[in-house]
Parts: structure tokens; C-alpha cells; sequence
């Protein structure tokens, strides 16, 4: 009795507040049910079905999952594809942006300059960067052919097969990272000063100091950068559509771009939903996969900041 | 003897501490070039004649320049590449504000609202950050042809008035650092929970704005991937989508389409050399820990 008088006093001021903070975050949760959660459930059913844009949408079960699973060979090239671009792409990215942000964490002069150089590539467009190069990755007349040739080394096709376009894309990928370096950048100057100074003292080398104080205490960063650079691989689209639109036969075709293929050009887009559900599957395990080894690698030094 | 020897340790240290800074130099200086190279490149093909961009062995620099080929590549006759930029413009500028207000708003909610279930929310918020919108399109897109969206910009504009999970969590760290005495002695004078924000938090904010609307300029004017599905008629398309018409038609007329990049490229450039700062503010607060 006296505890529902004092819930219902609560609850009036309460209920007051409540609107009040709802009302103020309704534009995201206005955005969350209309742009994420009605389409995700919306899918759920379209993927359990035959829509193809022009008929009536007919219940098939779970025959989209069935044939995605089992009898379509180009869904596993492509995602097998994807994946070693990720298992490629993504460490390469965090190691080449950890040894830049070091060097550019450096006390040395003019290394503002070098910090805005390391950084513009990333702004540039990224439908401009890839036709850009495109054309310096051109087997007959490309740039990069003739400088290899300079020093003795015969003409790459580049963009030919798998194993060439996904180095393409992985050294584009690394000309683009300058976000990865400022990311790195700005965990490095987090960590407290102290902490070299005794190490110092203590005579530890330069290089033992990178592994014994700097790389623990940017954990928490480099957690960050794999989490996104995972998903972002799994999700790269753009680059590739323009650079070879998955060709030369298929040798490129991303998980992204096969599924656009299904949703946009053949109008599948009962294949094309389930399609979106396995690539949420694979992204959901593999956060989970990250989060759950975090506790075992990510240093989170307490009341530095939150 | 001792000191002796701790001078000489000293000196090499100093020494050794001088050949890693110059070792350092070298590195940063070839790889600077390495990054600036493709840049250079992209300028240098947009002032070269169409012959020229597939000579061989290339040229680094082809004299004369031809400057002709920006505005022949903002009247080119088959793809109304001014009107792309135009488009992109209006779409980006509208975004912008859409991204800034509605981002502000969640976040002051997030942040100096108390109510129930606000932090469960917040955490659903940043759940939403790991979902790849990619995930949705195929629904939205059917979604989005039953309410005639397809081929407007409603469907590229609108989910940024409704506050990007990622903008609501850079507005929401960088409102927590506001003291909270600010806004309790706004409540002292009288002030609802909205002109609190407006007056009071906004300008306070101020960094964090300019940071989330310089990166959804960033986003909106790069995206590619919504214009590609939802835009159908060629006079309504945005410039990304746009240059790659003009690279995919049959006889590409390649010195006017890089020309077009480094105009597609150019205002972020410029933008970026006036707002260092905020840039990288976007970029730093994104490193924070989840």
C-alpha cells in the first residue's frame, strides 16, 4: 500500500520526465523503428518468400535459405572472397596505420605537415579514387606498370583475377587508411607520459617500449579499429563495383555485390533478404567472436578516460 | 671515471636518439610521396589532353596544360554533370542540418534527461552502430516503392533527420562533458528542457556540431550505394553515381572525367584545409572507447 503511494507519487514526476526525454530522443527512435527494425522484420518475411517485384509474393518456406545454403555455388565465392579480403585487408590496415601513427607521434619537426599528408587520401571520394585507380592500375598504359618496369619488373594484370584485384583493393584500402592513423594517433596521446619516463629509467629501449607500454594501452583502440574494419570489409561495395563491377568472371564478386545483383538487377528479392540475414549472421558471430576474445587481449586502464 | 661513462652514455643515447629521428625522416618523406603521388596524378590527368592520358611511357606532366577541360567537363553534352553537383549539393546541404539538429536533440536527451530506461536505450543505440545498414536495403527499398519514395531523395535525406546512431553517440560523449551546473542554473531561471538545449547546451556544444555535420557532409556527399538503388531518372542522380556515367559510357571521354573527380573532390579538400581541426575532432571522438 504505501510502497504503490510512493511508486505513484514517483511516477507522476517520473512519467513527466519520461515523456520529456522520449519525446527529445523520438527522432532516433522514430528513425530505429521506421529505418531498422520494421525492415528487418519485413525481410524476415520477404526472405520466406518468391517476391520478384511483379507478382505477388508466394510463401515459399524456407526454400531461399535452402537454395542460398546448398545449391548456389556463387553465394560461397563470394563470401569466400569477402572473407579473405577481410582476413587480408584489415590486419594489414591496422599494422601499416599503428607503424604510421608512431612514426607521426614523433617528436620531430613539421610532422603536422606529415599527419595532413597521411590523412588526405581518405577524403578523397571514394567513387573518384577508384576510377582514379583504376586507370593507374591499367596493364598497358597504368602508371604503376611503367615504374615497375623501370626497375625490371614485367607487367601485372592487375585487375585480372582474384588474387591481383584483391591486392588492388588492399593497397587502395592502405592509401585510404589516414582515419586508422588519426584513430592510432589519438589513442597514443591518451596514454600518460609517466608511464615512458619510467620505463626510460628503467632503460628500456624504444622498441621495448612500444610492446611493453604503447600497444597494451591502445588496445582498447585497436579493439575498435578490427571491429570496424571487419564489418566495413564485409560491407565494402563501391570500390569494387566501380573499379571491375565483380569481373572478370565473377573473379571479384563480394558478398555486397552479389547480393545487389540478386535485390537490384535480377529483382530476387526474396533470395536477396536472406541473403541480407546470412550477412548478418556472419557479422553478428564475428563481433561477438571479437567482443568475447576482448576480454582476454583489451586493456582498459581504469579512470583514464571513459 | 663514472661520470665519464655517464657522458659517453649520455652522447650515445643522444646520438643513437638522432640516426632513429633520421631513419624516421627518410621513412615518412618516401611514403609521403608515395601518398601524395596518386593525387598528383589525378590533377596532373585532368589537365592532359585525351591522346595523352594513354601515352606511353605516361608523362608525369603534359605541357600545355589544358585548363579547357574543366568547364568542357561541367557542359559535357550527354551526362549534365553540373546538375549532378547541383543535386549532390542540395541533397549534402540538407542532410547536414537534418544530421546536426536531430543528432543534437537525441543526444542532449542521452545526456542530460533523466528517465527511465534512458540508459538500455542508449545501449540499443550503440548496438545499432555494429549493424551494417547494408543489412536492410532490399526491405527498404520495397518499403520505400509502396510509399513513392523511389526516385526522390527522401530516402537518402530522411534517416538523417532522424539521428544517426553514430552522430547521437559523438553528440551524447561530448554533451556529457558539459557541466551539468550550466543547464541546473537554466532550470533555476526558468528555462524548459528546450530552451535549455537551445540556449544553453548548443553553443556549448558547438565543437561537437561542427564535427558531426562535417562528417555527415562527408558521408552524404560519398555515398554512393542509395543514389545507385533509388535513384532512377538521370537529371535527379548525385555525383557519384554520376561520374561513374560518365566513365561507363561507350567512348569515355577520360581527361573530362578527371577533370569531374578533382571537382567532385575538390570542396572536401577545401573544406578540409579551412576545418583541420573539426575533422579530426570527428575522427578522435569516434576512437573512444565503446
Amino acid at each position: 500500500m504505501k510502497s504503490s503511494v510512493a511508486r505513484r507519487s514517483m511516477t507522476k514526476r517520473e512519467r513527466k520526465e519520461l515523456r520529456e526525454g522520449l519525446i527529445f530522443a523520438s527522432p532516433w527512435i522514430i528513425g530505429f523503428l521506421c529505418f531498422l527494425l520494421v525492415p528487418l522484420v519485413y525481410s524476415i518475411y520477404i526472405s520466406l518468400t518468391n517476391y520478384n517485384f511483379l507478382n505477388t509474393p508466394k510463401f515459399i518456406g524456407i526454400a531461399n535459405y535452402q537454395k542460398m545454403l546448398f545449391k548456389d555455388p556463387m553465394i560461397w565465392h563470394s563470401l569466400r572472397i569477402t572473407l579473405i579480403y577481410a582476413l587480408v585487408s584489415v590486419p594489414l590496415q591496422m599494422i601499416f596505420a599503428f607503424i604510421l601513427a608512431l612514426l607521426l607521434n614523433m617528436p620531430l619537426k613539421g610532422v603536422t605537415i606529415f599527419r595532413t599528408i597521411f590523412y588526405v587520401p581518405s577524403l578523397v571520394v571514394v567513387v573518384a579514387s577508384s576510377l582514379l585507380w583504376r586507370q593507374m592500375l591499367n596493364t598497358d598504359f597504368g602508371i604503376i606498370n611503367y615504374i615497375l618496369s623501370l626497375v625490371g619488373i614485367p607487367k601485372v594484370h592487375w585487375l585480372a583475377n582474384t588474387g591481383s584485384i584483391i591486392t588492388s583493393l588492399v593497397i587502395i584500402h592502405l592509401w585510404g587508411c589516414g582515419r586508422a592513423i588519426i584513430i592510432n594517433l589519438s589513442g597514443m596521446q591518451g596514454i600518460p607520459t609517466q608511464l615512458y619516463e619510467a620505463a626510460e629509467i628503467d632503460g628500456a629501449s624504444k622498441f621495448r617500449q612500444v610492446f611493453a607500454i604503447t600497444i597494451p594501452m591502445l588496445t582498447p583502440t585497436i579493439f575498435l579499429n578490427l571491429l570496424t574494419g571487419m564489418i566495413g570489409a564485409f560491407k565494402s561495395f563501391a570500390m569494387v563495383n566501380v573499379l571491375t563491377q565483380g569481373g572478370p568472371n565473377n573473379a571479384s564478386k563480394f558478398y555486397m555485390l552479389y547480393l545487389f545483383e540478386n535485390a537490384f538487377k535480377n529483382y530476387r528479392m526474396g533470395y536477396a533478404s536472406a541473403m541480407s540475414w546470412l550477412l548478418f549472421l556472419i557479422v553478428a558471430i564475428l563481433t561477438l567472436m571479437i567482443f568475447k576474445s576482448s576480454n582476454s587481449w583489451v586493456h582498459y586502464s581504469g579512470g583514464v578516460d571513459s | 671515471m663514472t661520470v665519464v661513462k655517464a657522458k659517453a652514455e649520455y652522447h650515445s643515447m643522444k646520438s643513437q636518439r638522432r640516426i632513429g629521428h633520421a631513419l624516421a625522416y627518410i621513412a615518412l618523406c618516401i611514403l609521403a610521396i608515395i601518398f601524395v603521388f596518386p593525387i598528383f596524378w589525378l590533377l596532373s590527368c585532368s589537365l592532359k589532353t585525351y591522346e595523352s592520358i594513354f601515352m606511353y611511357p605516361p608523362k608525369l606532366i603534359q605541357f600545355p596544360l589544358q585548363f579547357i577541360n574543366y568547364p568542357d567537363a561541367l557542359t559535357y553534352e550527354t551526362f549534365p554533370f553540373l546538375t549532378f553537383i547541383l543535386n549532390s549539393i542540395k541533397v549534402t546541404l540538407v542532410s547536414v542540418v537534418g544530421a546536426v539538429l536531430s543528432s543534437s536533440l537525441v543526444g542532449y536527451s542521452f545526456s542530460r534527461l533523466k528517465w527511465r530506461g534512458r540508459n538500455a536505450t542508449f545501449m540499443l543505440v550503440v548496438l545499432t552502430m555494429i549493424i551494417p545498414a547494408e543489412v536492410v536495403i532490399t526491405p527498404l527499398y520495397l518499403l520505400y516503392n509502396k510509399i513513392g519514395w523511389i526516385d526522390t531523395y527522401l530516402p537518402m535525406i530522411v534517416p538523417y533527420f532522424c539521428g544517426k546512431a553514430f552522430y547521437v553517440f559523438m553528440m551524447r560523449q561530448a554533451m556529457m562533458g558539459i557541466p551539468i551546473e550550466m543547464d541546473e542554473s537554466a532550470r533555476m531561471d526558468g528555462c524548459t528542457s528546450l530552451q535549455t538545449w537551445w540556449i544553453i547546451i548548443m553553443p556549448q556544444a558547438k565543437l561537437a556540431l561542427i564535427a558531426v555535420g562535417i562528417m555527415a557532409l562527408q558521408d552524404q556527399w560519398n555515398n554512393y550505394l542509395e543514389p545507385l538503388i533509388y535513384i532512377n531518372s538521370q537529371m535527379k542522380q548525385t555525383i557519384s553515381v554520376g561520374l561513374t556515367y560518365f566513365s561507363g559510357s561507350y567512348q569515355t571521354q577520360w581527361h573530362l572525367v578527371y577533370a569531374a573527380a578533382v571537382l567532385v573532390v575538390m570542396p572536401i579538400l577545401i573544406l578540409f584545409a579551412f576545418m583541420q581541426k573539426y575533422f579530426i575532432q570527428g575522427v578522435v571522438v569516434s576512437g573512444v572507447k565503446g
